[in-house]
C-alpha cells in the first residue's frame, strides 16, 4: 500500500490497450508489454491526455508495474487531492490515450520515440 | 683414215663421232671459219670479262637481272605482308574466341566461388540479423528507459515541491520533538523546584511560570501531533523522482541505434538481394561444361601459339627481305650504267658477227657435206656392184647411209657385208679427198682385205682416180700378181715390206717381178 494509489494492487487496462500493446511486441518495437505501458502512461501523463474507456481487465500488479514508485510519486504529485482509487483510474485513463496514440502512429509509420523526447523536452 | 674411219664407225661413241666430224671438217676447210669464230669468242670473251668485272662489284649479276631481282623481292615482301596479314587476322579471332571462352569458363568456375559466396552472404545476413537482434535489444532496453525522459519535465517540478513540502513537514517535526523535549526539561525542573538548564532553586512564583510554561508546550505538543511522524512521503517521492531524473537515456543514444538498425538492415536487404542473384546463377549450371570448355581453350591457345610463331618467323623473313632489299637498291643505285651500257652494245655486235660466223661455218658445212656426199656417191657408184644402190647419204656427223633406188636406207648396221662397209669408206675417203682444200695423198693400209676379187678389181680401176698421189699397203694375198694391169700403169713406185728379224727389223727393197719373199 502506497499513499498514492492507496490499497489498490492491481492495474487494469482495456481489451483495446492490451491487444494493441501486444502487437507492439510482436512488432519488435517493445520489448514486454509493461514497456509499452509505461511509454503510454507518460505520455499521457506529460500531455495531459486521457481516454476513458468502459471495460478494464487486470492488466499487471501495481508493484510490478511501478517497481520505483515514479507513477506514484508522479501522480500523487500532479493529483494531491484525488483519492487513491481515483488517482490509480486517472492513471490509467493518461496510460490509455498513450497506448493507443503509439498504436496509431505506429499504424501510420510515424511512429518516432526520439520524437517523443525531443518534443517534451520543446 | 680409212681404217681409223671404219673402226670409228664401229666405235659408234659420241666422242668417237665427234673426232671424226672434226677430222673431216678439218680436212674440208672450216677451221678457216671456226677460227675467225673462235677470235670473235675470244674478244667477245674480253669485253665480257670487262663487264664481269664490273659486274663482279655488284655481286656478279648485271643491272637487269638486279632489277629483275629487285621486283621479285618487292612481289616477295608484298607476299609475305598478304601472308603475314592472313594469319595474324586468323590469330585475332582466335585469341577474341578464347577471350570469350575464358570469360565463359570464369562465369562457370563462378559457381564455386558463388556456392562459396552464397555460404559468406548467408553467413554475413545471419551475422547482421544477429547484430541487428542486439541492437534491437540495446534500443528495447533504452526504449523501456524512454518513459522516463517523457516524464523528467513534470518530475523536476515535482521534486522541488516535494522539497518544499517535505522541508516543512521535517520542520514541523524538528519543533514538535524541540517541543518533547522542553516539556520534559519544564516537567523536570517543576518536580525539582530547581531549574534544568542553571539549577537555581526555584521559587513559587518561577515554579508557577514553569508550570504556565509547560501547559504551553503540552498544547503545542498536542498541535504538532497532528502531523503523521515522521511524515516520509515527500521524501521518497523526492527521491523516486531524483533517481528517476539521474537515470534518464541519452535521446542521441537512442537516435544513434535507430540509425544502426536502420543501417544494419539496409545490409540485410542489400545482401539479401545479392543473395538472390547468387541462387539465380546457381541455379543454372551444366557441370560437364567447364570441363569441355578448359580443353576447347587450351587448344586454342596452342594454335594461336603456333600463329604467333608463324608470324614471328614471317616478321623476321621480311626483316631478312627488306636488307637484301635495302642492299640491292644500293647496288643498283651504285652501278655505273653507261660503261655497263657499251660493253653490253659491245658485246652484242660481237654476238651478232660471230653468229654470222656462225652461219657460215653451218652453211660451209652443209655445201661441203652436200658436195662430199655427190662426189662420194660417184665414187661408189663406180666402185659398187649391185645396181640397187643409188646413192650416199652423209649424215650430220659424217656416217653414211646407202640409200637403195627404193629409197630404201641402209644404215650401217644393215650392211650385208665388210665388203660393202669398205666400199662405203672407200667413197668417202674419195669423196673427202676431192674436197679438200688443199691437195694431199691418201695412204690406204690393207684396203682389199674384205673385197671380193670382183669388188676389190672396181676398187683398184677406180683408185688412180682416187687421188694424184695414192700410197697403197697391201699383203701378196689382197693384191695378186697381176692386179697391177687394173692400175693401168699408174703406179710409180712399187716397194716390198721384208722382215729381217729381230735384231734388224723390216726393210723395205724395191718389188721385182715374179720374186717371192
Amino acid at each position: 500500500m502506497n499513499e498514492a494509489f492507496g490499497k489498490v494492487i492491481t492495474i487494469p487496462a482495456s481489451d483495446n490497450a492490451k491487444t494493441q500493446m501486444k502487437q507492439l511486441v510482436t512488432q519488435g518495437l517493445f520489448k514486454e508489454q509493461r514497456d509499452v505501458w509505461w511509454l503510454g502512461a507518460s505520455l499521457g501523463i506529460a500531455k495531459g491526455r486521457t481516454k476513458e474507456v468502459g471495460k478494464r481487465d487486470t492488466f499487471q500488479n501495481v508493484n510490478s508495474l511501478d517497481p520505483d514508485g515514479i507513477f506514484a510519486a508522479i501522480m500523487l504529485g500532479i493529483y494531491p487531492d484525488l483519492k487513491p482509487e481515483d488517482r490509480v483510474k486517472k492513471l490509467v485513463d493518461h496510460a490509455e490515450w498513450g497506448i493507443n496514440e503509439i498504436a496509431h502512429e505506429n499504424d501510420i509509420g510515424t511512429l518516432d520515440f526520439y520524437s517523443y523526447v525531443a518534443e517534451i523536452e520543446k | 683414215m680409212l681404217r681409223d674411219y671404219e673402226e670409228l664407225l664401229e666405235e659408234d661413241s659420241r666422242g668417237a663421232m665427234a673426232l671424226l666430224k672434226e677430222s673431216i671438217e678439218c680436212v674440208l676447210g672450216l677451221p678457216y671459219f671456226k677460227t675467225a669464230r673462235s677470235d670473235l669468242d675470244s674478244v667477245k670473251k674480253k669485253f665480257e670479262k670487262e663487264r664481269g668485272k664490273i659486274l663482279r662489284q655488284l655481286g656478279g649479276a648485271d643491272l637487269e637481272e638486279l632489277a629483275e631481282l629487285q621486283q621479285i623481292l618487292e612481289g616477295d615482301l608484298e607476299e609475305l605482308e598478304r601472308s603475314k596479314a592472313e594469319i595474324a587476322s586468323q590469330k585475332s579471332k582466335l585469341d577474341a574466341e578464347i577471350v570469350a571462352d575464358k570469360r565463359e569458363l570464369a562465369d562457370m568456375k563462378e559457381v564455386q566461388d558463388l556456392a562459396n559466396q552464397r555460404i559468406s552472404i548467408e553467413g554475413e545476413i545471419k551475422n547482421r540479423e544477429d547484430k541487428k537482434g542486439r541492437k534491437t535489444d540495446e534500443r528495447s532496453a533504452l526504449v523501456k528507459e524512454l518513459y522516463k525522459n517523457v516524464l523528467a519535465p513534470i518530475a523536476a517540478n515535482l521534486i522541488q515541491q516535494l522539497e518544499i513540502k517535505s522541508n516543512q513537514s521535517l520542520e514541523k517535526y524538528n519543533q514538535k520533538q524541540q517541543a518533547i523535549e522542553r516539556a520534559r526539561i519544564l516537567k523536570e525542573g517543576i518536580l525539582k523546584s530547581k531549574c534544568s538548564y542553571c539549577g537555581t532553586i526555584l521559587d513559587p512564583k518561577k515554579l508557577a511560570e514553569f508550570e504556565r510554561d509547560l501547559e504551553e508546550t503540552k498544547i503545542r505538543i498536542e498541535h504538532l501531533t497532528q502531523i503523521p511522524e515522521p511524515d516520509l512521503s515527500f521524501e521518497i517521492s523526492k527521491n523516486a523522482l531524483e533517481n528517476m531524473t539521474n537515470s534518464l537515456i541519452p535521446p542521441k543514444d537512442l537516435k544513434e541505434k535507430d540509425k544502426q538498425i536502420i543501417d544494419i538492415e539496409y545490409d540485410i536487404q542489400r545482401l539479401r538481394s545479392e543473395l538472390e542473384q547468387v541462387q539465380s546463377k546457381l541455379g543454372s549450371v551444366d557441370a560437364e561444361e567447364p570441363k569441355k570448355l578448359e580443353m576447347k581453350i587450351r587448344r586454342s591457345e596452342f594454335e594461336s601459339g603456333r600463329l604467333k610463331g608463324i608470324i614471328e618467323e614471317k616478321e623476321k623473313e621480311k626483316l631478312r627481305l627488306l636488307q637484301n632489299k635495302n642492299e640491292l637498291d644500293r647496288q643498283i643505285t651504285s652501278i655505273p650504267k653507261d660503261q655497263l651500257q657499251k660493253l653490253n652494245k659491245k658485246i652484242e655486235f660481237i654476238e651478232k658477227v660471230r653468229n654470222i660466223f656462225e652461219k657460215s661455218v653451218s652453211s660451209f658445212r652443209e655445201e661441203q657435206k652436200a658436195r662430199v656426199e655427190n662426189t662420194a656417191t660417184e665414187i661408189f657408184k663406180q666402185i659398187r656392184s649391185k645396181e640397187d644402190f643409188d646413192r650416199l647419204e652423209i649424215n650430220d656427223q659424217y656416217g653414211l647411209s646407202i640409200i637403195t633406188k627404193q629409197n630404201t636406207v641402209l644404215n650401217r648396221s644393215e650392211w650385208r657385208s665388210s665388203g660393202e662397209e669398205q666400199l662405203v669408206a672407200l667413197s668417202l675417203v674419195g669423196g673427202l679427198n676431192k674436197c679438200a682444200q688443199v691437195e694431199a695423198p691418201i695412204f690406204m693400209d690393207t684396203p682389199f682385205g674384205r673385197l671380193d676379187v670382183k669388188h676389190g678389181e672396181r676398187v683398184l680401176k677406180y683408185l688412180p682416180n682416187m687421188s694424184k698421189q695414192l700410197v697403197l699397203l697391201v699383203t701378196d694375198r689382197e693384191f695378186r700378181e697381176g692386179d697391177e694391169v687394173h692400175l693401168s700403169g699408174n703406179i710409180k713406185t712399187d716397194l716390198t715390206v721384208m722382215y729381217k728379224g729381230e735384231e734388224e727389223g723390216s726393210i723395205i727393197l724395191p718389188t721385182i717381178a715374179g720374186e717371192v719373199v
